[in-house]
């Protein structure tokens, strides 16, 4: 027995209620709750009877999250919580599992090897050495985040886009995330590239002072070196991010 | 049944996906019904945690389809989780096997 539009909709409104919130577990349990209050319709019980039945069943599995909130989710707020546990688990293991089977690389160990002779340059320029560990840091974030991206990110960004154009009630029917979503992955390599232009910009706004003041007077051969420097650790952390992001994509 | 079923309980959805092709939630908890005549019952509770697991650990692939409308995600095995549901089969059978030894220790005669 096929169930109508209107109680299809009645579905979701009752996920929504149930406190569900992310659009990719709420489709899916709206279809297995479509076809299992489907076949006990079939069985004789009327779309109520079904209904309660059916949210039962998920009522019956009690887990308790005190890591995520220390208060007890039940059924299926509680699958939706456990259903982004596990993919930010996934991202966090991904990740160390990248760093150690990679340490050693060719193209790692000559991206360190340029890092500290670069970063003997900035150190006699003057300017501070701490921009090394920054540059490393960011390089390293910015795995990290290409790999949250593609585990929980598109789950978390569909999130945040509903919410973003649409009321709460309707949010789940009449937004087509999907289109959405392709606009964000195709510009997804700028959005991973957005910390080496923070870090860029802010080490501009910092040192931009600082030059200004030197220039003026002499010019000062170490620090055009050391600015040469930090534009190309620039460029060795981000060689780092796309040699990482093509042995994540292997 | 539920007790004995919880450690083996995504090596029968590997199976199952390794038999099927591709398979969505519901249909694999019907499937389950169907083989076990009804003594094994997999809950919802406990098969969706499952399927997400695996999709994390990319031994699971998810693909979307609309269907009557509405979305519906399907799983099927990836070929890197082909070499896990293999180790998976071949080490519950064995396990099978050797508690039947121990249950009927005159049939291994």
């Amino acid at each position: 027995m096929k169930l109508t539009a209107e109680q299809s909709k009645y579905i979701i409104d009752y996920l929504i209620n149930e406190g569900l919130e992310y659009k990719e577990f709420i489709d899916e349990m709206h279809d297995h709750l479509i076809d299992s209050i489907e076949a006990k319709m079939s069985d004789g019980l009327n779309f109520a009877q079904a209904l309660g039945e059916t949210g039962g069943a998920f009522e019956n599995e009690i887990y308790r999250t005190w890591k995520l909130d220390f208060l007890p989710a039940r059924g299926l707020r509680d699958l939706e919580k456990k259903y982004l546990k596990v993919y930010a688990k996934g991202t966090t293991q991904k990740f160390y599992q990248l760093l150690k089977s990679d340490p050693f690389s060719i193209v790692n160990v000559l991206i360190m090897c340029v890092i500290v002779i670069l970063g003997v340059a900035i150190h006699r320029s003057g300017i501070s050495a701490l921009w090394l560990v920054f540059a490393s840091i960011v390089s390293y974030l910015s795995v990290f985040f290409y790999l949250f991206y593609k585990s929980v990110g598109k789950v978390v960004l569909s999130h945040a886009i509903i919410n973003f154009i649409s009321n709460k009630r309707d949010r789940v029917r009449t937004v087509d995330v999907d289109a959405v979503l392709k606009i964000f992955q195709s510009i997804s390599h700028l959005i991973f590239l957005m910390p080496y232009f923070i870090f860029l910009a802010s080490s501009f706004a910092i040192y931009f002072p600082i030059i200004n003041e030197v220039l003026t007077p002499t010019v000062n051969a170490y620090l055009s070196l050391g600015l040469l420097a930090v534009l190309l650790i620039y460029s060795a952390a981000m060689l780092q991010f796309i040699h990482r992001k093509k042995l994540v994509e292997k | 049944m539920e007790k004995h079923l919880k450690g083996s309980l995504s090596t029968i959805v590997l199976k199952l996906l390794d038999d099927n092709g591709r398979m969505y939630g519901y249909e694999i908890t019907q499937k389950v019904k169907e083989l076990t005549s009804g003594d094994i019952h997999i809950t919802e509770g406990a098969l969706y945690p499952i399927l997400h697991k695996l999709e994390a650990e990319e031994v699971l692939f998810a693909e979307t389809e609309k269907v009557d409308g509405r979305i519906r995600k399907y799983y099927r095995i990836t070929p890197k989780g082909n070499a896990t549901v293999r180790d998976r089969v071949a080490e519950l059978r064995a396990f099978a096997e050797n508690l039947n030894l121990i249950l009927n220790p005159k049939a291994s005669f």
